[in-house]
């Protein structure tokens, strides 16, 4: 019996041994050559305290430059330094000049000729839950790198997370108390209206005719609104609610939706941005931590949580011209295409990648 | 950013998650000596007789005592929706949650490997609406309802048992720990990615006290075909391996009956797991996770009635630490739960083969919980909290003479008061915090009628009520707001079926809806960043299930096939209706086994599931395949000595419970177990 167990001991360690021999490992490193250009020098510190990553919102292009706001929030994700935007020279890699904002934590930015627009958040709330009205939308001329507050949160009465220029009018998207967030109409620096009809709005964009504001209700829509009236003209039903919206070289028009509490995202395009367009579904993705930019004629879909970027002509899903892991950590949170390169901000990390198209 | 490894950190931590078992056989009417596997005693490890009451009182009596049975309870209908996961099955299993897998109507979601995160939901449920008890322990509470059980140690455990529907009108999965008595023993375990187990057992020759202990390592680190995270770039698809995944679990347990009314049980153990993922270039995180509970049970009968008087607590401690660069930075998060429930509660069981077996149950409890942040980088989480209830139950059975006809009910109120301590903890609290007082209620019922001797047909309805556990209603510290007015999460079934049995064969099929009203979720609206969760809109699900069992000499046949349908009810027109995300259609399983043969029984295993949706969207690319998964198994037993080897996924497929978490593909492990059966006093060999 002892010789028994002593044998089927010795049989068990042998067997195991041979059968895990039989996992082979084969780990292949993807060759991918990457650059980096590192702003981990505009990691905040002050105070005694410092963040983790500048907190790169994106890139904005103008002029053969890039420019990139930087958060600068503490490791507690609460603003800490002096925001930043810098301006990089694709071509030497460098930073060639750093802006600093008038107001902290830029939350989303829009483009328009040589000036940039930020909605500054600030904090969002204070420990009880009540907001804390200390940012605004902030305008930068990018030739001068003069800043100009063109709204506060305390005239607007809740924290902006986005903004819009059309015209002489700004539209600002204000979050009042949870869940209202409604679109404020500002002139001359003053709020002059509400655009009606919207209670839970989210992204904004504008063609030079109409601006479109997402609607994230329970049957989502993006509105058509004429700024002339200021009154919703259309709706364009969405599968699910719209995040961000973007025209492409080609006129159509790009939506990126998201669904927080199913986890759900997916990319809609319509061949136009007009009442009662049909916004399609191209392709859908198991998580709603997603982000979208377009570059001329191919939208980005950036999966923050895996970190990877993919590119579709035309808004496609047929028609996919880039397909990248950027690494998890990175967090992707905008791409720019210029001089055959893809520029990737890397949100959580202290660096942009630079690839190869 | 890593959503989902956060979330099963922050339900690891909070114990609460977002959005969940199987037998050797069902049971049978007639007392056996016999499992479906034709196991003969050398492979039973206990004589624990189930109290014919209900199926989580189990009580263990000394030998003289003792009714020797393998998955029964002698002449007792146990209703269809009630199963018995003996011991040798669960040595046949690779974990708790493949043995639980097995069960119709269970859907089992797992990270995979030995210790790997995994949940239940039964019928369509969230896992949270699952209680999970630890001999007669609830595992789950106000701290976080959904349970791990991944962490539950095969080795630790005697059998398990099932209830879609128990007389309080829950679904429940019971857990009993190995207590071995009148055995001693011990076993060795090897497998695939580093699975190593080692444990131990003792009995008094008196049968008064036994203990056990066990301990269980894995590496988990299997190696499955990746895409990369692109899905449609093909080019960077490879063959990775988790790092960071491996897994240690030990613990023991005691029971000590110094007479025959008087029962003590103690039970401690430790997990250490690595959270990881694929897409993770360096993971660090890990969670870590300390229980020990105790149980004194006191009973007698009075007359015609057995009173039951018990005294429990349960302790644990969690936590959760990343302390490296996971997050592409180099951090310093490190998170503690502290818990623990003390609960009082007396029975009276008058358990009568005549209409009038009733069973009242006072219970009061105690539950708090206790959260820090410790790193440098803080973690979000929710505040203290605590909860007091008091509960009243009441049960009947009863059945005609002649076991014809009978029928069981049950009802139960809650009266539970949440507090929100604001005073500890982090500092973003409401100034006086939160408290919220509700009343749940749970009721159970269930006819049964044998219009022909072989038949049995059984209608049963529940409907119970599911109480916002802290993390839900309390908010955190971060971006999620409180919701003191969410409501309770409501659930009722109703189940029809029958059950035929004839000599050796047994047949079974029944048809069941569910509807889930309020189940809580996250929401987040307009362009906020902050959460809250909220009641949603409810959901429908229709299932039917069939179970066929037989046995001869030597080949037995068993299996079982669940068929469900469940649509999401949601405002907007796109979701409404659709079929919720990695749900499969049907599942199925189906063993064959042969013996015993001079010692030796051999098997073979068909675990099988249908087709499901990655997402909600179900686009044509968003359909995932099914699985079919094999494998094989062969016991030799001689005397007390048992060696057990089987083989898993014999085509090494590696479906995901979730997305991008493969299981583990093909997989070995052995056993060796030596058990003896010590002389009981003045017994001569």
């Amino acid at each position: 019996m002892k010789s028994l167990r002593l044998t089927s001991l010795f049989g068990l360690a042998l067997l195991a041994g041979l059968l895990s021999s039989c996992d082979d490992e084969v780990l292949q490193p993807v060759s991918d050559e990457v650059e980096t250009l590192d702003l981990s020098r505009y990691i905040a510190s002050e105070g005694g305290k410092t963040g983790k990553a500048p907190g790169i919102l994106g890139f904005a292009s103008w002029n053969g430059h890039l420019f990139a706001p930087l958060q600068r929030l503490g490791s507690d994700w609460k603003p800490l330094d002096t925001s930043l935007v810098v301006e990089i020279d694709p071509a030497s890699r460098k930073v060639v000049r750093s802006i600093a904002l008038p107001l902290k934590n830029p939350y989303s930015m829009k483009r328009a000729g040589s000036k940039l627009y930020l909605a500054c958040v600030g904090a969002w709330t204070d420990a009880s839950y009540q907001n804390v009205l200390d940012g605004g939308v902030v305008e930068v001329d990018l030739s001068t790198g003069a800043t100009k507050v063109l709204a506060r949160e305390s005239e607007l009465g809740g924290n902006v997370s986005d903004m819009q220029m059309v015209g002489e009018k700004l539209y600002v998207v204000v979050s009042t108390s949870w869940p209202n967030s409604h679109v404020a109409v500002v002139k001359s620096g003053a709020v002059v209206d509400t655009l009606p009809g919207i209670d839970l709005a989210g992204g904004m964009q504008a063609n030079g005719k109409n601006l479109f504001v997402a609607v994230r209700a329970d049957k989502p829509f993006v509105a058509v609104v004429d700024p002339a009236s200021d009154s919703i003209v259309g709706k364009m039903s969405t599968a699910i609610e719209p995040t961000e919206m973007d025209f492409l070289s080609s006129g159509k028009f790009a939506i990126l939706a998201t669904n927080y509490t199913v986890q759900l995202g997916a990319l809609l395009v319509s061949d136009s941005a007009a009442k009662g367009a049909k916004p399609a579904t191209q392709a859908g993705w198991s998580t709603s931590n997603l982000g979208m930019s377009v570059q001329g004629d191919v939208v980005y879909v950036l999966d923050r949580g895996r970190g990877t970027v993919t590119g579709f002509r035309g808004g496609d899903k047929d028609q996919v011209v880039f397909d990248w892991n950027a690494g998890s950590p990175a967090n992707p949170y905008d791409v720019a295409v210029l001089g055959g390169e893809i520029w990737v901000a890397c949100y959580d990390l202290s660096v942009v990648k630079i690839r190869k198209l | 950013m890593h959503t989902l490894l956060f979330q099963i950190a922050g339900f690891l931590i909070a114990s609460s998650g977002p959005s969940a078992a199987m037998d050797a056989g069902f049971p049978s009417l007639q007392d056996t000596s016999r499992t479906m596997e034709g196991a003969d005693l050398a492979g039973s490890d206990s004589l624990v007789v189930e109290s014919a009451g209900d199926p989580g009182q189990s009580s263990s009596r000394p030998s003289g005592d003792a009714r020797i049975e393998g998955g029964t309870v002698e002449g007792r209908s146990r209703g269809l929706s009630r199963r018995r996961i003996e011991r040798e099955e669960l040595q046949r299993s690779a974990s708790l949650p493949e043995a639980l897998s097995r069960l119709p109507g269970v859907l089992v979601r797992s990270a995979g490997g030995v210790g790997g995160f995994s949940q239940v939901s039964m019928r369509g449920s969230s896992a949270r609406q699952v209680e999970v008890w630890l001999d007669g322990i609830p595992l789950g509470g106000s701290t976080g309802s959904a349970v791990d059980l991944g962490i539950v140690a095969l080795d630790g455990l005697e059998r398990v048992e099932w209830s879609q529907a128990t007389q309080a009108g829950v679904p429940r999965i019971e857990l009993v720990s190995r207590h071995a008595f009148l055995q001693r023993g011990a076993a060795l375990r090897a497998g695939s990615f580093g699975d190593r187990a080692v444990s131990a057992w003792w009995g008094a020759p008196s049968a008064r006290m036994s203990a056990n202990a066990w301990m269980e390592r894995s590496d988990n680190d299997w190696p499955f075909p990746w895409d990369n995270g692109t899905r449609y770039n093909r080019s960077d698809d490879r063959l990775v391996r988790l790092q960071g995944n491996d897994y240690l679990g030990y613990g023991a347990s005691t029971l000590w009956r110094p007479t025959e009314e008087l029962q003590v049980a103690l039970r401690a153990e430790s997990s250490d797991k690595g959270i990881s993922a694929p897409w993770i270039e360096e993971p660090s995180a890990r969670w870590t996770r300390q229980a020990a509970q105790g149980s004194t049970r006191w009973g007698a009968e009075m007359g015609a009635w057995r009173g039951e008087a018990f005294l429990e607590g349960r302790r644990m401690f969690g936590a959760w630490a990343d302390q490296g660069r996971s997050l592409g930075w180099e951090s310093d998060l490190r998170t503690e739960e502290d818990a623990a429930m003390l609960r009082l509660r007396g029975r009276m069981v008058r358990d009568q083969r005549d209409w009038n077996g009733w069973s009242l149950e006072l219970e009061g409890r105690e539950e708090w919980s206790r959260r820090r942040s410790l790193g440098v980088d803080r973690v979000v989480s929710t505040p203290d909290g605590s909860r007091r209830s008091g509960a009243v139950e009441l049960g009947w059975r009863g059945e005609e003479s002649g076991h014809r006809f009978g029928g069981e009910a049950g009802f139960r109120r809650d009266f539970l008061r949440d507090e929100m301590d604001s005073e500890r903890g982090l500092s973003r609290w409401v100034e006086g915090g939160f408290r919220r007082a509700r009343a749940v209620d749970r009721s159970a019922a269930r006819l049964w009628t044998r219009p022909l001797e072989p038949i049995t047909v059984e209608l049963s309805g529940v409907r119970y009520r599911r109480a916002p556990d802290f993390s839900e209603w309390m908010g955190d510290n971060g971006t999620g707001l409180p919701n003191p007015d969410l409501r309770e999460e409501e659930t009722t079934q109703g189940e029809l079926g029958a059950r035929w049995k004839r000599s050796s064969l047994e047949l079974g099929v029944s048809g069941w809806v569910a509807g889930y009203r309020d189940p809580i979720g996250v929401v987040q609206r307009g362009s906020s960043p902050l959460t809250r969760h909220e009641n949603l809109p409810g959901y429908l699900v229709r299932g039917a299930q069939m179970e066929a069992q037989w046995a001869g000499d030597r080949l037995s046949v068993r299996g079982n096939a669940t068929w469900q349908k469940a649509r999401v009810e949601n405002s907007n027109p796109t979701l409404d209706g659709a079929e919720p995300r990695r749900v499969p259609r049907w599942k199925a399983f189906t063993s064959i086994g042969y013996g015993p043969w001079k010692g030796l029984r051999a098997g073979w295993t068909l675990d099988a599931q249908g087709e499901s949706w990655a997402n909600e969207l179900q686009l044509p690319e968003d359909r995932l395949p099914g699985r079919l998964l094999h494998g094989l198994w062969a016991r030799w037993t001689r005397g007390g000595f048992l060696l057990c080897g089987k083989l898993d996924n014999l085509t090494d497929e590696h479906p995901e419970d979730w997305a991008d978490l493969p299981l583990s593909g093909r997989r070995y492990s052995l056993t060796i177990q030596w058990n003896t059966t010590p002389s009981l006093p003045g017994e001569t060999r």
